[in-house]
């Protein structure tokens, strides 16, 4: 026979072991978007140029909205790859759109020229578009199928081999309902430890 | 360096917080204003108290004073003044960021067990101390002659008392006692049972020597004791439960202080009392400030908390200030970074590269000058230098600091070191 009284505690505590043991397998940091399969939220855009873009007119195109920032410094790195990617696949369908966030005209401008990149940099006034996106930081990306839905989202810079991994089965028309996130470090959420931060940052 | 061109760094510095600090206050006014004047204000900050702010580390939208957060209050200021309810606003937020961006998640699913926990903690013990209790003072009414009788005759009556509920047992499973009376009898005679037992207990542990045989007149209120001590600290705990309920579940009023946190009220603009620092720490030291405009250790404190807070403006006056008044102490390292810091998220990275280079020669292991050295020079693409910085940075960095993302900057500098 079991002796209940022994294990009665032991067992008590099971329950809130196993709590525990969920809780803290669980990456804190780690919080899922709602926003892959859906339709990705449509916005009309300024450019740099003055010119305006409007997502819903790039339907039938695989689209990358990537929010970036000149300060933010994983940006830098992940511009090559967006350079690399748009020279890629830009003939088959594939469009950058990067959508600045948090910055100044001046400094986009001086960036795109002293990087290059010959896509759109759209403007997003009071980072309307970016609530649109649930954006924590920056760099983001979103990749849009050609049905207009988001297949993919990337917090932090996107990896060449994560478009190469990604982008021509969009471009070859599949679609996929996938929810799909991948993290990578060097995404800022510009946190007052860093000198991003503050409201000081607005349009001359 | 030397005298001539430490000054013509501090002239540029100055120069250059001139020209930009008074766009920076300008525009930061004009927010706080255009967001404190409207009717909806209450109803604006009761949803975004309710709402996570996104950038931030666990604060709520209404507490936050970064920029997402108060695009994210105007947002919420349009839909309510649009006439969608408080449930709509914080829909269209979770629809977007997932329940994740509300402070209180809806109790349903999982998040129940937030909810229940408590309470079910609460009635299993207070069940537990209910039924301890009820034993202590059912054991604590030993009649006097079962305490003095003799150890023999205790022995033989917990043996017959043992057999008696055995049969007890059995003739209530053979059916032949109504099981009212079965229960009664039961009860009674485990009671007697118990009292035995705990007085044979009590003898055999006084015979080994480890604890004095308890004076028999005072058997009861020994019996008592903890039963007293046990619910005392029930209610004591209770009591600390609720009243820490209280204070974590009652939402925050306007300008309270965040308790531990160097944190501006939302939209305190100015010094004046009514919209001044609530951070007591913070209030003592712009306190110390207004006595002594020259105290160097407050200017260096209060600058610190300002650029933590995001409210860069105030930040770089003050580290300027304790700049000019001592520009050669050891401790004035601190300011530099600080005006280093502002500069560079104003744009200017030379400048702010001097100022940082100033810091680092009063103080070369200042972590936060090392710290803004790399983030500095890698946005410059200095790579080699960032890289130099923050790996001298994560040395001596201080234990509480988040040095993870630092490694993760470190390692990217490293692979565009190499071309």
């Amino acid at each position: 026979m079991i002796p209940w009284r022994r294990v009665a505690w032991p067992l008590a505590g099971l329950p809130v072991l196993a709590l525990l043991a969920f809780g803290l397998t669980r990456d804190a940091r780690r919080v899922d978007s709602p926003l892959p399969g859906r339709l990705a939220p449509d916005f009309v855009l300024e450019t740099l140029d003055g010119d305006s873009v409007h997502l819903t007119a790039l339907r039938g195109k695989v689209v990358l909205v990537n929010f970036w920032a000149s300060w933010c410094l994983a940006c830098v790195a992940e511009h090559d790859v967006l350079v690399a990617a748009q020279r890629r696949w830009g003939p088959e369908g594939f469009q950058v759109l990067g959508v600045v966030y948090q910055d100044t005209r001046p400094n986009a401008r001086q960036w795109m020229t002293e990087r290059g990149g010959d896509w759109p940099t759209l403007f997003d006034p009071g980072s309307r578009m970016a609530i649109e996106y649930g954006l924590f930081g920056v760099p983001e990306s979103f990749l849009v199928d050609r049905a207009g839905r988001i297949a993919f989202k990337q917090i932090g810079p996107v990896s060449g081999d994560a478009l190469a991994r990604m982008v021509p089965p969009l471009l070859a028309g599949q679609t996929t309902s996938e929810t799909v996130e991948h993290r990578s470090p060097g995404h800022v959420r510009s946190s007052p430890e860093f000198p991003t931060a503050g409201g000081e940052r607005r349009e001359p | 360096m030397s005298r001539d061109r430490r000054s013509a760094a501090v002239v540029t510095i100055w120069v250059a917080l001139t020209v930009l600090v008074p766009a920076g206050v300008a525009a930061s006014q004009a927010a706080d204003s255009a967001i404190r004047d409207s009717a909806l204000d209450a109803q604006v900050q009761a949803v975004a108290a309710t709402l996570r702010c996104p950038v931030c580390q666990n604060l709520s939208v209404f507490d936050s004073p970064s920029e997402l957060a108060l695009s994210m209050k105007q947002i919420v200021r349009e839909q309510l003044a649009a006439g969608a309810s408080p449930d709509d606003v914080r829909s269209y937020f979770v629809a977007r960021y997932g329940e994740w961006i509300l402070l209180r998640p809806e109790p349903k699913g999982f998040n129940l067990v937030v909810w229940l926990l408590p309470a079910i903690a609460l009635a299993v013990g207070g069940f537990l101390v209910v039924m301890r209790a009820r034993r202590w003072l059912r054991q604590g009414r030993v009649p006097p002659e079962l305490e003095a009788a003799p150890l023999s005759d205790l022995q033989t009556r917990r043996e017959r008392l043992r057999h008696g509920l055995q049969d007890l047992d059995a003739e209530a499973a053979a059916g032949r006692i109504a099981t009212s009376d079965h229960d009664w009898l039961k009860q009674r005679d485990t009671a007697e049972l118990d009292r035995v037992s705990e007085i044979l207990k009590r003898r055999g542990r006084a015979e080994a020597g480890t604890s004095p045989a308890p004076a028999r007149g005072a058997a009861p209120a020994a019996h008592l004791r903890p039963a007293v001590v046990w619910i005392a600290g029930f209610v004591v705990f209770l009591g600390a439960a609720a009243l820490a309920l209280r204070s974590a579940t009652t939402p925050r009023a306007a300008g309270a202080p965040l308790t531990g946190l160097d944190v501006a009220p939302p939209e305190g603009g100015s010094e004046s009392p009514a919209n001044g620092p609530t951070d007591p720490r913070l209030a003592m030291l712009e306190e110390r400030l207004r006595r002594d405009s020259t105290d160097h250790q407050a200017l260096l404190e209060v600058g610190h908390a300002y650029l933590g807070m995001g409210r860069l403006d105030r930040a770089a006056a003050l580290s300027f200030k304790a700049v000019q008044l001592r520009p050669r102490a050891p401790e004035t390292a601190e300011a530099y970074a600080h005006l280093g810091m502002v500069l560079a998220n104003q744009g200017e990275h030379e400048v702010a590269v001097q100022s940082i280079d100033e810091a680092l020669l009063l103080h070369p292991d200042l972590p936060e000058a090392l710290l803004f050295r790399g983030i500095v020079s890698y946005s410059l693409q200095r790579y080699p230098v960032a890289v130099e910085a923050w790996t001298r940075y994560l040395q001596v960095a201080p234990p509480e600091a988040d040095t993870a993302h630092v490694r993760g900057l470190l390692e990217t500098a490293r692979r565009l070191q190499r071309p």
